[in-house]
């Protein structure tokens, strides 16, 4: 049954699905991981969200997040354009589980800012990387409210295949607040479910790869958040804080950071310190993973997202989660 | 958990299921007892006359007493295996040896009859042990003859109830081989130490060491080589001490005879490489050199490339691999290990080597290898014959025979590797493996054949991943595998390792076989291994063979901290860009860095290549900042010192100190002719310096 509907799907987007075979069999797809060089739609103009604290901004065209500015502490988070990435999903075909949905390659449909506080970003038959045009919408809503993000998005799959994972936000150039190299940056989690005791993981100026490297591009870090309902990426006086109502998800999520295009030397894991190393950008992604296993011809809601910049060290950003944590439900 | 039950809860307990018996001879402090002795001008052994037990061993030059404590003495203790009934740790008071006598100068008789258990059951179980002194060399050589209805499963001898603290006063640490280095942990830590990876272990204080080695190197059964602390709250009956003894999981079947793998220990001098150099000694004796094609013997560079995984991704196609190879040929890397090449790619599928069609034909990937080997890049084609894919109908349908199996029947299983996407990396959808049989013939013989299709390949070698292990598996123990369960399943490593190389041979004597940190004694078979380091390992496997194939990776976009370690251990450079999934061009600083250290090598090649390598035998180098170096000495006498500065970002000052130097000349991969030496040394941050002597 899946596969004969995914043959009506492919019948009518014959001519984009030739070509994605083609290019799924071409010398490119060597590198059709390599996020980092794949194209991206054309970069179109700055939509903006701004309050006194925090500035965000969205690519017109790709709706790719571009820009996260804490304005309070003159730390520009999200740098490079360029390097912006709005979302990623995994559709494994029948045949053929590697399927991905790369957000550089969509254009988005609606990039609106509906309100002072709110930006409307809508992607609609989402181009993949081997299953061709998939009827699958992505809608997302991105509030700042005195200096808090909430990223709300909702996920309508009407194709024949599961959605398993979004990758959604997605932040392609996350930056230490400085490049000195006494500048420690670390992701800070929740132990024992206690958010007095809070464990520190560096990712700048090192960066030790955590997963198994046969099944890795890039050193690559991923913390449950089923046991941390935040992380805390933390400068050594600033950090961002992002949480996640874990305890109501009816799906699990996973923090996911990777150093582009490596470390220096596999003896001390050093990220290099310029933006640029062999011609390929260095740069750290960060992104919230749902594993949502969506089943064709469904919608579903994903946990919002929370983000917002802090001054201190991780007891402040311990703070926020203290003061969230009494609207959960007994 | 009683303290049996503690020691058996390290990797021996992995093996115990159903009813174990284990009996201890736990003596009373034998105040009137007489030692029987052995002694030579560096050792002293004495056994008290009545239960057998060793009591005492003193290292003469040293004055360090391993064993002290007579009163703590045990001779052995048999484990025994009742399988479907619960655990029980049974202890006997007292057994007494029928026979303990000195019957040479340098060797005594130890026997013990009609063993009877805690419940005072008799046991018609008969040991009988000769202990030879030779050269300072204690041997320990055991016979057991069980007439028991019951398996014995393990028989712990020679034991040492009362190991002391080293003669300095240090914490002592144990020592052994692993993955190509020589990994150490303070004995309080109650390390496991197995023979399926080390056939020794060095027992290191800081200028004294004990050297205890598995006298087989055919891998007959597991040894483990357990240190115990005993009594964390002392008491005058139970003091606070370290056991240590050699456990023997041999399993002797009722009424069967079994002559255990004899135990060596001695004693000696200096840090780990006077341990080491015993062992160099005795694998002389054994050790077969095996032939090996000249390619891999010159100085030689690799690039590892994985192409295709369990997630189907198919990234490079077979017709695309030539752009690699170009690029190899082009930068003068000599060959490429290639990963992923076969159905499911790499980790799926296994142990099936047939070609995979989302990559293209078979017809293709033998073309391109044909192509590139023209162009002078071999390809080595990488393999896993350890594992069934559960996910296969191969499985399914007939693998599933030759799996191993634990005491209770259960299949055991090893976990998979996860693959690029968030549901991989999330453990999900992982291809998990049962664990093969290497001791069954039937499925060496399964293996062969799917090793006969890499032969048909055309490729110049290949590289087993995983050689080296079998997951967390150590015995089989389902009947029906062409022999009497269970099976230790390192045993079946060398019987199918010869098999593959005879049916390599029928191709070419220069096929290589090449693995993944292959245990010493597979190296007879396995001759070129890679590997992976840190700033700490140690290069014991390049102290034991100066000329051994040893391949370490790079992974880093501009690894020079790699690539001096490289050069300093003689290491082959095996390039891995992205994980080793891009292209060799895709981190030209380490690239460039890579080919200038080769470059070096081959200029010197005399005393960077074919020099016999000693680790820092033979110089001393103190330095400003942090360093590591290494010396070599020529066939003709000539040293030379490899000088890192391990620092990131500032340069040091070292000197080198050679007793009765020539002239000194130093060389760099930056700047490789030779000048004059000028002492102190100063090396620039991540740099590496080349003394030489003319």
């Amino acid at each position: 049954m899946i596969a004969m509907t995914f043959k009506r799907i492919n019948s009518k987007s014959d001519i984009i699905l030739r070509a994605a075979n083609l290019f799924s069999t071409s010398f490119i797809l060597g590198a059709l991981y390599m996020v980092d060089i794949v194209a991206q739609p054309a970069i179109g103009r700055e939509i903006v969200l701004e309050d006194r604290s925090l500035l965000i901004a969205f690519d017109s065209r790709s709706g790719a997040l571009t820009r996260l500015e804490d304005k309070t502490a003159r730390w520009t988070i999200e740098r490079r354009p360029d390097l912006g990435i709005s979302f990623r999903m995994f559709a494994p075909l029948p045949e053929r589980r590697w399927n991905p949905i790369l957000g550089q390659k969509q254009q988005a449909v609606e990039v609106k800012k509906i309100s002072e506080h709110d930006i409307r970003l809508q992607w609609k038959n989402l181009v993949s990387e081997n299953g061709g045009i998939l009827p699958i919408s992505l809608v997302a809503d991105v509030t700042l409210t005195n200096g808090v993000l909430t990223f709300n998005a909702s996920l309508q799959n009407d194709s024949a295949l599961t959605v398993e994972t979004i990758d959604y936000p997605y932040f392609g150039d996350f930056n230490s607040s400085s490049r000195e190299s006494t500048n420690m940056m670390a992701v800070w989690t929740m132990q024992r479910s206690n958010v007095d005791h809070l464990a520190p993981n560096e990712i700048y100026p090192h960066f030790r790869n955590e997963k198994g490297y046969w099944g890795v591009f890039w050193p690559t870090k991923i913390l449950d958040a089923n046991l941390s309902p935040f992380c805390l990426i933390q400068s050594p006086d600033k950090g961002v804080y992002v949480g996640v109502d874990a305890a109501r998800s009816p799906y699990s999520l996973r923090y996911t950071f990777e150093q582009h295009p490596g470390v220096l030397s596999g003896i001390n894991s050093l990220v290099p310190s310029k933006d640029v190393i062999d011609g390929k950008p260095v740069h750290l992604e960060f992104r919230v993973c749902h594993l949502i296993f969506e089943k064709p011809h469904s919608t579903i809601k994903l946990v919002p997202i929370i983000a917002r910049c802090y001054q201190g060290d991780e007891h402040a950003g311990g703070d926020i989660y203290k003061q969230w944590r009494p609207t959960l439900p007994q | 958990m009683n303290s049996i039950a503690m020691c058996l809860s390290r990797p021996a307990r992995m093996l115990i299921v159903g009813v174990i018996c284990s009996i201890a001879v736990l003596m009373s402090p034998p105040a009137s007892a007489d030692e029987i002795v052995l002694q030579d001008g560096q050792m002293l052994a004495a056994f008290d006359n009545d239960s057998g037990a060793l009591v005492r061993l003193e290292n003469g030059p040293a004055q360090w007493v391993a064993d002290h404590r007579p009163d703590l003495s045990i001779p052995f203790r048999l484990n025994m295996f009742s399988p479907g009934q619960k655990h029980d740790f049974v202890y006997c008071d007292k057994h007494h040896a029928v026979e303990a006598q000195k019957i040479s100068a340098r060797e005594i008789r130890l026997q013990w009859h009609d063993l009877v258990d805690d419940h005072g059951q008799p046991l018609p179980i008969s040991l009988t042990a000769d202990v030879t002194l030779t050269n300072g060399a204690l041997m320990f050589a055991m016979n057991v003859a069980n007439s028991s209805s019951q398996m014995i499963e393990s028989i712990d001898y020679p034991y040492l109830g009362g190991f002391s603290e080293a003669p300095e006063g240090v914490p002592l640490t144990v020592k052994h081989m692993w993955y190509g280095n020589l990994p150490s942990e303070e004995i309080s830590k109650k390390p496991g130490v197995q023979s399926k990876q080390s056939l020794f272990c060095l027992v290191q204080s800081s200028n004294t060491g004990l050297y205890v080695e598995m006298h087989d190197p055919t891998q007959p059964y597991l040894l483990n080589f357990i240190f115990d602390r005993r009594s964390l709250t002392s008491s005058s009956n139970s003091p606070t001490r370290t056991e240590f003894h050699t456990s023997h999981v041999a399993y002797v079947h009722p009424n069967s005879t079994v002559t255990l793998a004899p135990v060596l220990m001695k004693f000696y001098q200096g840090d780990w490489h006077a341990g080491v150099d015993l062992y160099k000694a005795w694998r002389m004796t054994w050790f077969k050199q095996p032939h090996l094609p000249s390619w891999i013997q010159d100085v030689n560079s690799w690039q590892q490339l994985q192409i295709c995984s369990p997630e189907q991704d198919y990234r490079v196609p077979y017709t695309n691999l030539i752009t690699y190879a170009r690029q190899c040929a082009d930068n003068g890397v000599n060959a490429i290990q290639l990963v992923g090449w076969n159905h499911w790619g790499q980790d799926g599928g296994d142990p099936a080597q047939d070609i995979e069609p989302g990559l293209g034909t078979w017809q293709q990937l033998h073309d391109f290898i044909a192509q590139s080997q023209a162009k002078g890049v071999k390809i080595i084609l990488f393999a896993k014959l350890n594992w069934a894919d559960l996910t296969m109908p191969w499985y399914t349908n007939e693998l599933y025979k030759y799996e191993c199996a634990d005491p209770n029947g259960k299949r055991y299983e090893q976990g998979g590797y996860q693959y690029f996407t968030p549901t991989q990396l999330a453990n999900i959808g992982v291809h998990r493996r049962a664990v093969m049989d290497f001791c069954d013939p039937a499925y060496r013989d399964v293996a062969n054949k799917e090793f006969e299709k890499i032969l048909a390949l055309g490729s110049e070698g290949w590289l087993w991943d995983e050689v080296c292990h079998h997951s967390t598996v150590l015995y089989n123990y389902a009947s029906g595998h062409g022999y009497n369960p269970p099976g230790y399943i390192y045993h079946g490593d060398l019987s199918l390792s010869a098999q593959l190389r005879a049916a390599a041979d029928k191709v070419s004597p220069d096929f290589l076989f090449s693995g993944e940190g292959p245990e010493d004694w597979l190296c007879q078979y396995f001759p070129c291994s890679y590997f992976r380091i840190n700033a700490d390992s140690v290069p014991v496997c390049r102290y034991i063979d100066p000329q051994e194939p040893l391949m370490v990776s790079v992974t880093g976009f501009d690894d020079r901290e790699m690539l001096n370690l490289i050069l300093m251990d003689r290491y082959m450079i095996e390039y891995e860009p992205y994980n080793f999934k891009g292209y060799l061009e895709d981190f030209p600083l380490t690239l460039a860095y890579g080919k200038k250290i080769d470059a070096l090598r081959r200029k010197y090649k005399e005393y960077l290549w074919d020099a016999t390598f000693q680790d820092t035998l033979g110089a001393r180098v103190t330095a400003d900042g942090s360093s590591r170096y290494s010396v070599f000495v020529t066939a003709t006498g000539k040293r030379a010192v490899v000088v890192v500065n391990m620092e990131f970002s500032k340069s040091i000052i070292a000197k080198v100190e050679l007793p009765h130097p020539g002239k000194l000349v130093t060389a760099t991969p930056e700047n490789p002719n030779a000048h004059a030496m000028h002492s102190p040394l100063k090396i620039p941050a991540r740099s590496a310096v080349v003394v030489m002597e003319q």
